[in-house]
């Protein structure tokens, strides 16, 4: 009786172990492309949902950034998807938020807008990312600050579905 | 005899980093590699991780090459979960759409392992891989040979 009760909190911790193992060794290989990055997602294409954006940056100046050549362009990394990022700036704060819009694969109708990082100044290369190089409170604080800043300003309903690090 | 010119450590170090050297000739190159964001993943990698390296804009940047053999099949891993719209420990062990992405690092990485003659780190890493990648994409491949047994891989 208690020999079996032994054996079952060896098999259990070793199962625990592996399944820990697994897990501590997927989430340092997290694939894709910015992994971290806070995910948005929008019940229309990504081709209208670029249109309003560029809207939202042409009606208001102080979203365009300043003295350096920074254009918003589609990516060539994909040769499936097209993603297309975007480059927002912060007057007030001095930073230049960077996104990107891509279209879901299976559903053309619904898109994703991921809030990537953030570079300090107009100085580029200074990339800090959003739920990684901030902290917890940083990353929700910017987060929230993004969400009044720009796209509740684009009138479009969105779902919040997090960061890709997070599988639960 | 021709004695064949060696490049020195400055010679090459200029090479590798002359688009970033250029910049403040050129006026800014949005598209070149910033050369700290390189090598911040598990064992100091460059590919192997959710922190690739960058160019100036902001965007992954896959122009730098790595010196560990096992960082290269992250490469193309990293890009058929970008084409599928897959990301993150989430993709690994949940999106059944990157089981092909997935078993294809295993089988390159496998190779890498079994290499006679490649420095033990380099075969550790890329066997590391292969036990979590192929442990982590299991359970999904179950499920979809399961649920939808003639669907294939993408």
């Amino acid at each position: 009786m208690k020999r079996s009760y032994i054996k079952t909190i060896i098999i259990t911790g070793i199962i625990i172990i592996c399944v820990v193992t697994v897990m501590y060794i997927g989430y340092n290989i997290a694939p894709g492309m910015n992994p971290y990055s806070e995910r948005y997602e929008f019940n229309i294409p990504s081709s209208q949902l670029i249109e309003n954006i560029e809207k939202l940056k042409n009606e208001n100046q102080v979203y365009k950034i300043p003295q350096i050549d920074l254009p918003d362009h589609y990516d060539n990394n994909s040769t499936v998807t097209r993603y297309y990022h975007i480059y927002i700036y912060y007057s007030k704060e001095n930073k230049i938020l960077h996104l990107w819009v891509a279209n879901d694969i299976e559903n053309k109708s619904k898109s994703y807008l991921n809030f990537v990082d953030i570079n300090d100044g107009l100085q580029l290369g200074h990339w800090k990312k959003i739920n990684h190089d901030y902290s917890k409170n940083e990353s929700t604080k910017l987060i929230n600050q993004f969400e009044e800043k720009v796209l509740k300003k684009l009138g479009i309903k969105y779902i919040n579905k997090g960061n890709s690090m997070s599988i639960f | 005899m021709l004695n064949e010119a060696q490049p020195t450590w400055w010679t090459s170090f200029f090479l590798t980093n002359i688009n970033y050297l250029m910049m403040p000739i050129r006026g800014g190159c949005p598209s070149c590699l910033v050369p700290s964001s390189v090598g911040h993943n598990w064992f100091g990698q460059t590919y192997l991780g959710p922190n690739n390296p960058v160019s100036q804009d902001g965007s992954d940047n896959f122009s730098y090459r790595p010196t560990n053999l096992a960082d290269y099949p992250p490469v193309g891993h990293d890009r058929r979960y970008f084409n599928v719209g897959a990301s993150g420990p989430s993709g690994v062990f949940l999106n059944q759409k990157t089981i092909g992405a997935d078993y294809k690092l295993i089988a390159e990485e496998f190779e890498i392992a079994n290499m006679q003659g490649l420095p033990i780190n380099q075969r550790l890493t890329a066997a590391a891989v292969v036990i979590g990648i192929g442990f982590g994409a299991l359970p999904k491949t179950i499920n979809l040979l399961f649920t939808q047994p003639a669907s294939g891989f993408a």
